[in-house]
This record gives structure tokens, sequence and C-alpha cells, in this order.
């Protein structure tokens, strides 16, 4: 099967219910990409289904949190030798049809990372009063500290380019990565920018943030939104 | 010898036997060793020679001289956290490299499992 230019990686956490859909949306909407799903560590059957649904799966031993099942997304990707690769949850929040604008700005060499973002655009946003003053915070502080003007720093729907795919295979963040991924390649000097897309309401599956989590979650990030801006570059080799 | 000195030297010296125990069947690195060795000649040094912390708190301007203990105790204990905090830290980012280059041999390994089909066939 001859390989395509664009990988899409779907990280995938217990969306047994969720994933099928998902990979035949991206079958219809997306034919002109290959798809990988990232099995991180579920314990429903999510590989399975995904393998049935004719996906290619790499499969993580254990739960590495979203960090770590899209970073091996990325080291996939560098390995066979993708140019541009893109970042699409499992859950069914992301549409495919929304890809290729995504995609459009990295293909032409404007942008390193394309973020899609659901305050940009006209699509109604469902989420609570809550989760959307925390994205907003999180969204201003990384746009303080990056210089960047982001609206959506948490939006997990990305298109990257060849430079920031090698980098964030090697420096990505464990858990919670988004926002702090901006700062690193701003940091880096690689251009990025918004797209304004379209998402829905989740499928299936939950967010892993609400209740003790979403106090963990602010805490954390703005933390490393903080930090990011001394972390040192690739001079240290990870190991 | 006031007794409370030998019982810290008799704990010492269990402390100091107990971390050689464990090397001497692999089941402790020296690396992490190093500090709990440390620590039992630390004790053993106020427990033989008192009038050392007294000294040092009229230098000091201490008032209260065994308090300095307790400040080097606490000082030793969060050193030691702070190691391991690190050690977490440098063993959950090797952890992480090895699932993924495991997860990415696998799916090497079912790509030649996989029938080689024709151009497109299997999406």
């Amino acid at each position: 099967m001859p390989q395509r230019e664009v990988l899409v990686i779907v990280p995938a956490h217990n969306e047994a219910g969720s994933i099928a859909a998902v990979l035949s949306e991206l079958r219809e909407q997306a034919p002109d990409c290959d798809v990988v799903v990232v099995n991180d560590g579920s314990t429903d059957g999510t590989a399975a289904v995904a393998r049935a649904a004719g996906a290619r799966v790499i499969e993580l031993s254990f739960n590495l949190g979203i960090g770590g099942a899209v970073q091996a997304g990325f080291k996939y990707a560098v390995e066979r030798g993708y140019r541009i690769a893109v970042q699409f949850d499992g859950d069914g929040q992301h549409a495919a049809d929304q890809i290729a604008l995504l995609v459009a700005p990295v293909r032409a060499g404007e942008s390193e990372m394309a973020i899609g973002s659901r305050f940009l655009g006209s699509g109604e946003y469902d989420g609570s009063a809550w989760r959307k003053l925390g994205t907003r915070l999180l969204s201003w502080l990384c746009a303080r500290v990056s210089g960047q003007r982001i609206t959506d720093a948490t939006s997990g729907f990305r298109a990257f380019g060849p430079r920031a795919l090698s980098y964030l295979a090697s420096y990505y963040p464990a858990d919670y990565p988004e926002p702090e991924a901006i700062v690193l390649l701003s940091r880096r000097g690689l251009p990025m920018r918004e797209v304004p897309v379209r998402m829905r309401a989740r499928q299936g599956g939950r967010s892993s943030i609400s209740g003790a989590g979403a106090v963990y979650y602010m805490a954390k990030v703005s933390l490393s939104l903080l930090l990011a801006a001394f972390k040192e570059g690739p001079a240290r080799q990870a190991g | 010898m006031r007794p409370i000195s030998v019982l810290v030297i008799v704990v010492a010296v269990l402390i100091a036997s107990t971390v050689i125990f464990y090397i001497r069947r692999w089941r402790l690195k020296e690396q992490y060793s190093l500090l709990w060795l440390v620590l039992s000649v630390g004790m053993v040094v106020p427990a033989a020679a008192p009038e050392l912390v007294e000294w040092f708190a009229r230098k000091l301007d201490v008032i209260y001289a065994p308090s300095i203990l307790f400040f080097l105790a606490l000082a030793f204990v969060a050193v030691m956290l702070f190691h391991y905090s690190l050690e977490i830290s440098r063993l959950s980012d090797e952890n992480r490299e090895l699932a993924q280059e495991v997860g990415l041999l696998r799916a090497r390994f079912d790509d030649g499992a996989r029938p080689r089909s024709g151009a497109g066939a299997d999406g």
C-alpha cells in the first residue's frame, strides 16, 4: 500500500464505543490520509474494534496519558517519513471534514502547527461555563507566555509539519500537553496559526478533566506553561 | 557516655548493616545506599561528641541546642525525598519511552503479518 502524505493520529483510551464511527468518518471525509490509532492501554477492546475497522494500531502496554499516546504517534510519523501529521481525538469530538482546513497551511509551508480553534469559528461549543472559563484562562496565559495569538490553547485538533514533528517526537509533555506544546514550539521559532473549525460534543467516553481533576489540570498546566519558557532545548537528549 | 548516645550508635550500626545486607543481596543499588550510609555516620558524630552540638549552637546563636539535630534530620529527609522525585521522573520518562518503542515495534510486526494487498484494497 503506497504511503500517503498525511498521517492522522487517533489517540484512544477506552473509546470502543466511538472509535468505529470515528474511523469510518475518517475514511469517508478524509480519504487521502493514512490513519493510525494509538491504543493508550485501553481495557475495553478499543484496539480490537479499531483493527476490525481496518485501522493500523499502535498498542501501548499501559496507559501513558494523552501526551505519551500522541507522542507515540509522532514517533511513528517520523519513523515512517510522514511530512504532515494530524492529531484527531478518538471520542468523536473532531470532525473529519475539517482536516483539510488544518492541513492546508502546513502543506503550504506557512505553519509548522495549525490549531483547530472552537472559538474563532462559528461552530457552537457546548462545554460548561466552567470549562469555557478554564480554556479561556489558559489560552490567555499561553498567549502571554508564548507571544502567540491563541484563542483555544487546549484544543487537541491540530496539524503538524515536519520540523514540529521531529521536535515533538523527542520532547512532548506526558499529560495535558496541548498548551505547553504551543510555548515549546514558539520558543523554537516554529510558525503556528489557528484555524477556525467546527467541533462536536463527544460521542462516547468521558473527559479526563472533571471534578478535582480540573483543579489539578489548571494548576499543572499553568505551572508548566510558565516553566516551559525556561526549559532547555534539544541539546539534552531524551533518556 | 550517656545511654542515649549508646542507643543512637546502636541504631546507626543497625542502619548501616541493613544497607550493606541489601547491597550484598543485590536488592539495593550502591547509588541509593550512599545517602543512608551518610546518615548512619552522621548520627554517630553528635552521639559520640555531644559537646560538638553545644559548640555549634553557641556559634549559630541557637538557644535550644538539640534543635540543630532536628533541623539536620529534616534537611536530610528533604534531600532524600527530592532525590526520589528526580529518580521517579527519570524512571517514568524511561518507562514512557519503552512503552512507545514497544508499541512501534509491535506495529512494525503487525505490518509484516498483514497480508500484502493491492493498492488501497484495505483502506
